[in-house]
């Protein structure tokens, strides 16, 4: 349930612009999902918000305050690694609890952590599993079971369920969806990075779509609570494949841009080679 | 006794095999000389004698043998951690580290004699001198190399320190650390036979010098067999530990 607000977000990794002037906020308990091309900076605006990377304290604020680093009240679900592989499915939810609630016992940590099994839908006898030892939708499961058990109020998913077969991320996608809207006013703000357009739609509130870094934001879309796509509508109503299409064009610009750059950029390499090769030939 | 010789018949073969090929080489065709290679009965035939004495000098090894492997490991794994972790510290201390570990430890023993008051500390140094070079350069290799992303898990659950020292970087690390722990164990053993060989009453290597020295080498041979003996035995529990604490990568 906490406010995030970007007010003209840049970001370089060595002098390089990632992000050049986002500027977004979205309001509590909304379920933001980003959309964008590989390399546009999604991952990066995330480990921003996540505090993995350092912002200018003026120019991203979570709750009216900078990050200045990683917080018990940001939970982050990465693509891969989520969980720790020397220890047990659910030693990984419990270290993570031990963390936020310093003064409860082990018992209580395992209740709570067990609680989250289940309402991830898995086996209690994974619990005692090495992540080795689980398929990558069980631990995609434990990983998210781990985020929601911390009840942090700001929920960052990097990608979770992108290396995950269809049925499975499409289960995952209903679990997540349904244990956001069961708490309902109390509603956890969550930053959703996802390739898939058609993930975006079931999930989010409000859509953003990045641009070709250095990137900000060249599309959003906002959705209600009438008008938000569900499962059965997602590829039957109307407006839902018109904004689809209108996204899957947008992306495709993209790609077409980007392709046309690096052209560009190739044809500019092998004319100054030849342009080298010419003066050389001539002295 | 069935699971032993499903886990461990092929070993057992082969150290078979080895057997015969020796007594074929020596009691059988007569290939090797008696005198350097006696026959393996009458090696056998020494041990009721020479038990006590093998049994004290295990003792008295595996005193200077713990005491240094163990300090080494501590010292090493926490110094390497350190360096390991802090860039800077890394930059500074490494052409440091590559110098003073490239010293073949033996050159040192003059050095230890001098310095150290007894034989016994003289040795537990060499000893773990040579464990301590393999063990710290493992570790902040290992430390180095930890992928980022457990770290930044970490970070997320606002570790503090000391847990994610413990919970974290330490498991992260354990597969190359243990690597080198384990050539640690075999370089110390060698550097035990080197260390035994000043000043010292009783021990493994000793038992074998003190009777090369008067050319038994019937009692050579049972010292070489007794200490081979030990070294798998350690190395075995050694393999057992090791399993245990990775547990969780692929190949256990």
């Amino acid at each position: 349930m906490l406010e995030v607000s970007m007010n003209n977000l840049q970001f370089s990794y060595d002098k390089e612009l990632v992000l050049d002037g986002v500027n977004y906020k979205a309001r509590a308990g909304k379920f933001v999902c980003i959309l964008g091309l590989s390399g546009c900076g999604k991952s990066t605006l995330l480990r921003l918000i996540g505090g993995l990377e350092k912002s200018n304290p003026e120019q991203l604020l979570v709750d009216g305050k900078p990050v200045y680093g990683p917080s018990l009240d940001r939970a982050m679900v990465f693509q891969d690694y989520g969980l720790f592989p020397w220890m047990t499915a659910g030693e990984n939810i419990c270290i993570a609890l031990k963390q936020k609630y310093k003064t409860w016992d082990k018992h209580q940590r395992k209740e709570v952590a067990l609680k989250w099994v289940n309402n991830l839908g898995l086996d209690e006898e994974l619990y005692d599993k090495l992540p080795l030892n689980l398929s990558g939708g069980q631990r995609q499961r434990f990983a998210t079971a781990r985020a929601f058990a911390l009840d942090a109020p700001l929920l960052l998913m990097d990608e979770p369920f992108g290396a995950l077969d269809a049925v499975t991320s499409a289960l995952l996608q209903d679990t997540v969806l349904e244990l956001w809207q069961k708490e309902k006013e109390n509603r956890k703000t969550i930053f959703f990075v996802t390739h898939s357009v058609d993930e975006a739609l079931l999930l989010a509130t409000d859509i953003l779509v990045l641009g070709q870094a250095p990137s900000k934001i060249i599309y959003t879309h906002s959705f209600t609570e009438e008008t938000k796509p569900r499962r059965e509508t997602l590829y039957t109503d109307p407006a839902v494949l018109d904004l689809r299409n209108r996204l899957t064009k947008i992306i495709n610009d993209e790609i077409a841009e980007k392709a046309y750059r690096l052209h560009e950029q190739k044809m500019n390499i092998t004319d100054s080679e030849n342009n080298k090769s010419v003066k050389k030939h001539i002295a | 006794m069935l699971k032993v010789i499903k886990d461990y018949g092929s070993i057992i073969l082969i150290g078979v095999c080895i057997l015969i090929g020796y007594i074929l080489l020596t009691d059988g065709f007569a290939v090797l000389s008696s005198f350097l290679f006696p026959s393996i009965f009458d090696v056998l035939k020494l041990i009721p004698e020479y038990i006590n004495q093998l049994f004290a000098g295990l003792k008295s090894s595996l005193y200077l043998l713990v005491t240094a492997y163990v300090l080494a490991l501590v010292c090493a794994i926490a110094l390497g951690t350190l360096i390991g972790l802090k860039s800077g510290l890394r930059k500074n201390a490494t052409p440091y580290i590559n110098a003073f570990s490239a010293i073949p430890v033996p050159l040192l023993t003059p050095y230890a004699i001098n310095l150290f008051p007894t034989f016994k500390a003289a040795s537990i140094f060499l000893i773990w001198l040579a464990a301590f070079w393999v063990i710290l350069g493992t570790t902040i290799g290992a430390v180095m190399s930890i992928d980022k992303r457990y770290l930044e898990n970490a970070a997320t659950l606002e570790m503090p320190r000391l847990e994610k020292l413990f919970r974290v970087i330490l498991p992260a690390a354990s597969p190359a650390i243990l690597v080198g722990c384990s050539v640690a164990l075999t370089l110390s053993f060698m550097m035990l036979a080197v260390a035994e060989m000043f000043g010292a009453s009783s021990g493994m290597a000793y038992f074998v010098q003190y009777y090369s020295d008067f050319a038994r080498f019937d009692l050579v041979m049972l010292g070489f067999l007794f200490t081979a003996a030990v070294l798998v035995f350690i190395m075995y529990i050694f393999d057992k530990i090791k399993h245990r604490i990775l547990h969780w990568t692929i190949n256990n």
